[in-house]
C-alpha cells in the first residue's frame, strides 16, 4: 500500500531564498504557522541543518491553537526541505513534510512556486496492518463458508 | 450476518481532508508573511 500524501502549492512574489528562510527559521515558522503578526525580521537565526529540531505554535485544521515540532531531515537551500512533522492535534504522530521550491516569475518579478507534500507513512502502515488483519479474517471466514457449503451439499 | 467496519478508510480520508485545509491556509499565510518581508526589504533598500 502506498503512503497517504496531501499536496498543496502556491506562487509567492519573493525569492526562493526568502521563502526557504521562512520555512526553516523557528521564529518565522511561528509567524506564519501560528499567524503571529508581531514577528520582527531582524530576529532571524542561523540556517537550519539536517538533524536540527524545531518547534512552533500553529493553528490546527479546526482553527484552534496547537503546537508542531519536528526535525529537519534534508536541508537543501533554497530548493528542497524535508522534515518530520509531529502535531499536537495528531497526538504528535510522526509524519513527513517535504517542501519543493521552484524559481518562477510572478508579475514579471522574481518569485517562487512552493509545493508541499505531507506524507503519513505511519498512519498508512497502521491502516495497512488493519486491512491485512481484516483481509485475513475474511479469507478464513470464506474458507469456513466454503467448507460449510461443501459439507451441506455432501450430506 | 457480517459487518464491515469502515473506520480505517474514514480515518485516512479525514486526515487528508484536514491537512488539505491546513496547508491551504498555511501556504496562504506563508505567502502573506514572505511577501510582506520582501516588500519591507525592497523599501529599505530603496531608501538607503
Amino acid at each position: 500500500m502506498t503512503d497517504r500524501i496531501v499536496r498543496a502549492a502556491i506562487d509567492i512574489a519573493a525569492s526562493p531564498e526568502d521563502v526557504f528562510q521562512a520555512l526553516t527559521d523557528p521564529r518565522e515558522l511561528a509567524a506564519w504557522l501560528g499567524d503571529v503578526d508581531d514577528y520582527a525580521a531582524s530576529a532571524w537565526t542561523p540556517d537550519a541543518a539536517a538533524g536540527a529540531p524545531w518547534s512552533a505554535p500553529a493553528i490546527a485544521p479546526d482553527g484552534a491553537p496547537g503546537l508542531v515540532r519536528g526535525e529537519f531531515l534534508v536541508v537543501d537551500s533554497p530548493r528542497r526541505l524535508v522534515s518530520t512533522w509531529h502535531a499536537s492535534w495528531d497526538h504528535y504522530e510522526r509524519t513527513i513534510v517535504r517542501y519543493e521550491l521552484e524559481p518562477i516569475r510572478v508579475d514579471g518579478a522574481e518569485g517562487t512556486r512552493v509545493t508541499v507534500f505531507h506524507t503519513a507513512p505511519a498512519a498508512c502502515a497502521q491502516h495497512a496492518s488493519q486491512f491485512g488483519t481484516k483481509r485475513d479474517s475474511w479469507t478464513l471466514m470464506l474458507a469456513r463458508l466454503a467448507r460449510l457449503m461443501t459439507e451441506r451439499l455432501t450430506v | 450476518m457480517y459487518q464491515i467496519t469502515p473506520m480505517p478508510l474514514r480515518d485516512v480520508a479525514q486526515w487528508a481532508q484536514s491537512y488539505e485545509l491546513f496547508w491551504h491556509g498555511g501556504l496562504a499565510r506563508l505567502k502573506t508573511h514572505v511577501e510582506k518581508g520582501a516588500r519591507t526589504r525592497a523599501r529599505e533598500k530603496k531608501s538607503s
